[in-house]
């Protein structure tokens, strides 16, 4: 075990958190993913809406692309000579720019292709929200390249990781984007767009795509789903994908490789027996369903 | 799951699909020939611009294909066919250079991205069951343009269609999973973002447009390090191509939307 | 690397993969509402990010034995899927408020326990309940493993091929057809079941063999192709 190593992947996992979270509250501002089939079903049900909707594609290869794009660019500045701090912000940026297009495309695209309904395109609507989601889209981009760059490096005259600096933030990219989807987006499509119907429930299919539209002053708009995402969904898939990328080296890093691997199966062994706990938890304080 | 309101059964459209079919594989195939001809600084811009034509005939076929709802969504026929493009575009740089005919590559890429389509495609009908009448027809097609699209962004980058040059300047250096995500992004954004009820073919196509030359911009920008001037011109090229595609794309959704508005709320409507 | 082995390592990764995705509880969209078992994200999507993590974990292993190569990858498949199923889990029962709950069965395989009291009416159950959990990590074991014999096969057959002697191009052709003959499987094998599963307990499962061979027939296909790729035939 070397502490330099080791130290470098704790940096690696606190990083990580941070553009785990970044990168759920985008998609919650976004309306990215499945959450956002309720969005897109809402107007047909006669529920018009001052939301975001926003399908670039799904969140994994959404964020392949804004991660490779980053760090192909962060990768070329680098090998100008450029300083690799500036040379990965300058590869946020630009990805940046590239998220913004593809946004202003998707949602103008949805709103359009259901004119039947009447649903209005609202282009305050995209103004306002266009702002943070490139912003958080940023911050995940950097944090992304960041931890790629830290991979490639060489510690000790060996790097991390043997892959190109784009294909790992490529290849990182897509599992953040699954990560985010399935686990922060939850807490938004389940909660902050059901938010009027009584906590402690699944969604009935029956009143799908009668989401919340209205907020206590006005309509509901995309930065009020981000204020109620940021105090829950988004810290845990933050949490979640620092875990993620701290349990991918550090077993391996501190125990060797045939070590790593038995230490990964006790991983992986506590945490069904965490899952366990959990739901013997839920279903003790909880109990079974009740209906009024 | 997308909950996309797309009616069921072949979508029509104003441009028919066969000439944007001959378009792309012929200008792709062309332009990737020519810009070996061209010299450093032209023929990039080729190259690029035949990326371009594959990824519009791409996303008119990932149209086509989605409009029949597959159950995954529309970017999983996407990626799948992307899969088989890259694979299929290095698998036939190497057997020119096996078969020691450089000229041959980019055909062979095409002809081995058609083979492994259909048979994906045979298997996905006839094994996996899948109720998709022009689901043969499509793959192929989809997976052809991303042979093409990726070839072509891949001969801007390095300058040539030559394996060894390829390899080394797109494969070693990671960019090939770039250009992979990127055109997979290209080629089936267009429709998933334009779905719905009121989905039009021509203003997919405008997105197509945009889609298409925002990556020629990126890859512009990506052949800084290997290209003399080209990357400039390439850069600029797709920068003018996106401004006027995007410029298309946002004037047409403005007018065809219910109603465009800077503020306020919604209008009612009786349920 | 003779051209038979590399095929039989793409195929039978391949398979793996193909039948890893089968194992792996998706709701889709549904599930992202609480209306579905599973967890809520499409099942190619969520069988990539598993994957991937795989194959970078994997490749961590490079020049190790293939066995090596498949169970790193394979653990780092199974602890994102772990780690991933866990918190949403911990979303669902604190920022839902719901009991995990599978629909497909009435009693949940491996624990026991009801499932039909504490399931909302009108959902398909939501959560991923324990044989979901478990099923789970079975699929990004098999997932992680295949995406492993991948890469592993590719990378030695372009090492030991007079065609190429850049290591770093070996390593990034090998990482590319790596991540497609991912996704080509995790997308045939999605079909199949239709974009959702609830785990080994669905009565979708039973499709798994159809599954299988979809998954070889194409893999055999692609492989052939990256014989001629890696420069041999």
């Amino acid at each position: 075990m070397d502490p330099v190593t080791l130290g470098v992947v704790a940096l690696m996992g606190a990083v990580a958190t941070i553009g785990g979270a970044a990168e759920d509250l985008e998609s919650d501002i976004g309306s990215q993913s499945n959450p956002n089939s309720q969005v897109q079903l809402a107007p047909q049900m006669g529920h018009l809406h001052r939301m975001i909707n926003k399908a670039a594609s799904g969140e994994p290869v959404a964020y392949g692309v804004w991660c490779g794009v980053a760090g192909a660019i962060a990768y070329l500045v680098m090998s100008l000579g450029m300083m690799p701090l500036i040379a990965i912000a300058m590869g946020a940026c630009v990805a940046a720019f590239v998220h913004a297009i593809y946004t202003v495309t998707s949602h103008m695209g949805r709103i359009v292709g259901q004119s039947q309904f009447e649903q209005p395109l609202f282009m305050d609507v995209l103004t306002q929200s266009l702002g943070p989601i490139v912003g958080h889209g940023f911050i995940t981009s950097f944090c992304i390249v960041g931890i790629s760059y830290l991979m490639t490096i060489p510690l000790n005259g060996t790097p991390l990781h043997v892959f190109p600096l784009p294909l790992l933030a490529m290849l990182w990219g897509i599992a953040l984007g699954a990560i985010g989807s399935s686990t922060g987006d939850v807490h938004y499509g389940s909660e902050s767009e059901y938010q009027k119907f009584e906590f402690g429930g699944g969604t009935p299919v029956a009143i799908q795509g009668d989401i919340v539209t209205k907020a206590p002053l006005g309509a509901k708009n995309s930065m009020d789903v981000v204020n109620f995402c940021a105090k829950f969904g988004g810290p845990l898939t933050g949490f979640c994908f620092g875990l993620v990328v701290f349990f991918s080296f550090w077993n391996t890093v501190v125990f060797g490789v045939y070590g790593g691997i038995i230490v990964g199966i006790i991983i992986v062994i506590l945490l069904i027996i965490m899952d366990n706990y959990l739901e013997v938890f839920a279903r003790n304080k909880y109990g079974p369903y009740e209906e009024e | 799951m997308s909950a996309g309101g797309s009616a069921d059964g072949a979508a029509a459209g104003a441009v028919s699909s066969t000439m944007l079919l001959a378009l792309g594989i012929v200008g792709g195939l062309l332009c990737i020939y020519v810009s070996g001809f061209l010299g450093d600084v032209v023929g990039p811009v080729i190259a690029g611009i035949g990326a371009v034509l594959a990824i519009i005939w791409g996303a008119d076929a990932i149209r086509r294909v989605a409009s029949y709802g597959l159950g995954t969504g529309v970017p999983s026929i996407g990626y799948m066919s992307l899969s088989v493009g890259v694979i299929s575009a290095l698998a036939g740089l190497s057997l020119a250079t096996k078969l020691n005919i450089h000229m041959l590559g980019p055909i062979a890429g095409f002809v081995v991205a058609v083979i492994i389509g259909a048979i994906i495609a045979i298997v996905a009908t006839k094994i996996v069951g899948m109720k998709i009448p022009i689901m043969l027809q499509c793959t192929i097609e989809i997976a052809g343009a991303a042979t093409l699209s990726i070839l072509g962004f891949a001969v801007a980058i390095a300058g040539s269609y030559d394996m060894m040059v390829v390899y080394e300047h797109v494969v070693a250096t990671g960019f090939i999973a770039v250009l992979f995500i990127m055109c997979t992004m290209a080629i089936q954004h267009p429709f998933n973002a334009c779905l719905g009820p009121n989905e039009d073919q021509l203003r997919t196509l405008k997105c197509a447009a945009s889609t298409a030359f925002l990556s020629m911009t990126l890859v512009g920008l990506m052949s800084v390090t290997t290209g003399g001037l080209g990357w400039f011109v390439v850069f600029i090229v797709g920068l003018i191509g996106w401004i006027v595609s995007f410029r298309a794309f946002v004037l047409a959704s403005c007018n065809d939307a219910a109603s465009t508005k800077w503020a306020g709320l919604w209008p009612k409507v009786e349920q | 690397m003779d051209p038979i082995t590399l095929i039989l390592f793409i195929a039978i990764g391949g398979i793996m993969i193909g039948a890893g995705v089968h194992f792996i509880p998706v709701g889709g969209a549904p599930a992202a509402m609480s209306t579905a078992t599973g967890v809520g994200t499409g099942t190619a999507m969520l069988a990539a990010g598993a994957g991937l993590t795989g194959l970078i974990t994997a490749a961590t292993m490079t020049g190790e034995p293939f066995y090596i190569i498949g169970i790193g990858g394979a653990i780092g498949a199974m602890i994102m899927m772990g780690i991933t199923m866990l918190i949403a889990n911990l979303i669902y029962i604190f920022g839902v408020g719901i009991v995990p709950a599978a629909s497909k069965v009435p009693v949940d395989w491996i624990t026991k326990r009801n499932q039909e009291a504490y399931k909302t009416p009108g959902t398909e159950g939501h959560g991923v309940p324990v044989t979901s959990f478990v099923s789970g990590l079975i699929g990004g074991l098999l997932g992680g493993f295949g995406g492993g014999l991948v890469y592993y096969g590719i990378n030695t057959a372009v090492n030991e091929s007079t065609f190429v002697t850049d290591p770093a191009i070996s390593i990034g052709l090998a990482a590319i057809l790596g991540v497609g003959v991912f996704f080509i499987n995790s997308v045939i094998a999605s079909y199949n079941i239709g974009g959702t599963i609830e785990g080994m307990h669905d009565p979708k499962f039973k499709r798994i063999g159809t599954g299988a061979l979809a998954c070889a027939i194409a893999s055999i296909v692609v492989g052939i192709f990256c014989v001629i790729l890696t420069g041999g035939f």
